[in-house]
């Protein structure tokens, strides 16, 4: 067969329009590596990929919040299963109006408050008590190696369930996702000077549990 | 009183620590005691299938949804359009019909050369007057 027979020329301006098409559409979809883009700068990026190619795009938000949206969750409704319903609710949400996240001056800190606000709403549907006495709700995760740190992290987890909820998210946001107070003011609507009061006596409050529990606090 | 806050929008070194018997050094070992605990929860397998479809139907219901409204003002639009014509179609009906049997009846009795010649007297001028509306010459009178 001859190439002309193959390829007429008719058909090289459909052809260039298409890989002009998957360009965009992978420019779109793929980080620039050029400078390590921030959490909130790929929580943007994952938005924009939604919007442009629908709901289908949503497993890469998931796979990119969903372990840290569930954490903090877990603190304001103390329960998983609840914690679970919010970040669903909330993603599902992003999927069918991505914009919200994408226009956001910080869509991590906006999709954080969307998450709070929505475990808010089940804590108050709920209306269950703000102390859990033990950990059977969680699903937990443990290696090999973490075996024998197991019992460290339970005490950890039941220090920080002991806390008034005002002062776990802060705790949440300070250490597990690294916020300054600034930005845990902006998230939780409260003055910096606020949520560094309360991450005083969440510490405060946690040291003396800990120490109470005699839990070896190390850090390797 | 000095700014407790550095620029970034976190604060100093706080002494009330101290206060309450917690040293720095403690606090820095708690920290990270804590941020190592952060990985011990993780979400339940099903939620990512779970999440996905859920998102997937609210996109497939939102598509249909949407494919509803624009049929539905697509039909708006042409029903809205074809209001004139229906009406200009209706004044070209009474010009392009042709005239019903009691007219026809009418027409032949007026004539006066009996019902036969009358009738055909009548059909011959109607199609002669249909043809001068099309614009095309009409059919001939056979009696000519």
């Amino acid at each position: 067969m001859k190439p002309a027979e193959v390829f007429s020329l008719s058909q090289f301006p459909q052809f260039f329009v298409l890989v002009r098409q998957i360009g965009r559409f992978r420019a779109s979809c793929t980080f620039d590596m050029s400078a390590p883009p921030t959490f909130s700068d790929r929580v943007r990026e994952n938005a924009q990929c939604i919007a442009e190619s629908g709901a289908a795009a949503l497993s890469g938000l998931y796979d990119l919040t969903s372990m840290r949206l569930v954490r903090f969750s877990v603190m304001i409704t103390r329960n998983q299963h609840d914690a679970e319903d919010a970040v669903q609710a909330v993603l599902v949400r992003v999927a069918g109006n991505p914009k919200l996240l994408s226009r956001a001056s910080s869509p991590w800190s906006y999709l954080l408050q969307m998450v709070r606000n929505e475990s808010l709403v089940i804590l108050r549907k709920k209306r269950r008590g703000t102390t859990v006495s033990d950990l059977t709700d969680l699903l937990t995760r443990r290696t090999v190696d973490e075996i024998e740190k197991e019992e460290s992290y339970r005490a950890i987890w039941l220090a920080i369930r002991t806390l008034p909820v005002d002062q776990s998210e802060v705790v949440v946001l300070k250490i597990w996702e690294e916020m300054t107070f600034l930005q845990i003011s902006e998230v939780l609507a409260i003055p910096p000077a606020t949520a560094a009061s309360r991450y005083r006596y969440a510490m405060q409050k946690l040291a003396i549990e800990l120490r109470a529990q005699s839990v070896e606090v190390t850090h390797e | 009183m000095s700014n407790p806050f550095t620029q970034d929008g976190d604060f100093h070194e706080d002494t009330s620590f101290d206060e309450a018997g917690v040293s720095p050094e403690f606090l820095k070992l708690l920290e990270a005691s804590v941020l190592e605990a952060g990985k011990y929860v993780v979400p339940s397998d099903d939620l990512r299938p779970h999440t996905l479809e859920a998102a997937r139907e609210l996109d497939t219901d939102r598509k249909e949804s949407y494919s509803l409204t624009k049929f539905a003002v697509a039909f708006a639009v042409c029903g809205f359009l074809s209001l004139p014509v229906f009406s200009r179609m209706a004044s070209w009906r009474d010009r392009v019909s042709a005239p019903n049997s009691m007219r026809m009846f009418e027409a032949a009795q007026k004539k006066n050369i009996g019902l036969d010649w009358g009738l055909y007297e009548a059909f011959n001028e109607a199609r002669q007057r249909q043809a001068s509306q099309f614009g095309k010459p009409g059919p001939r009178n056979i009696r000519e």
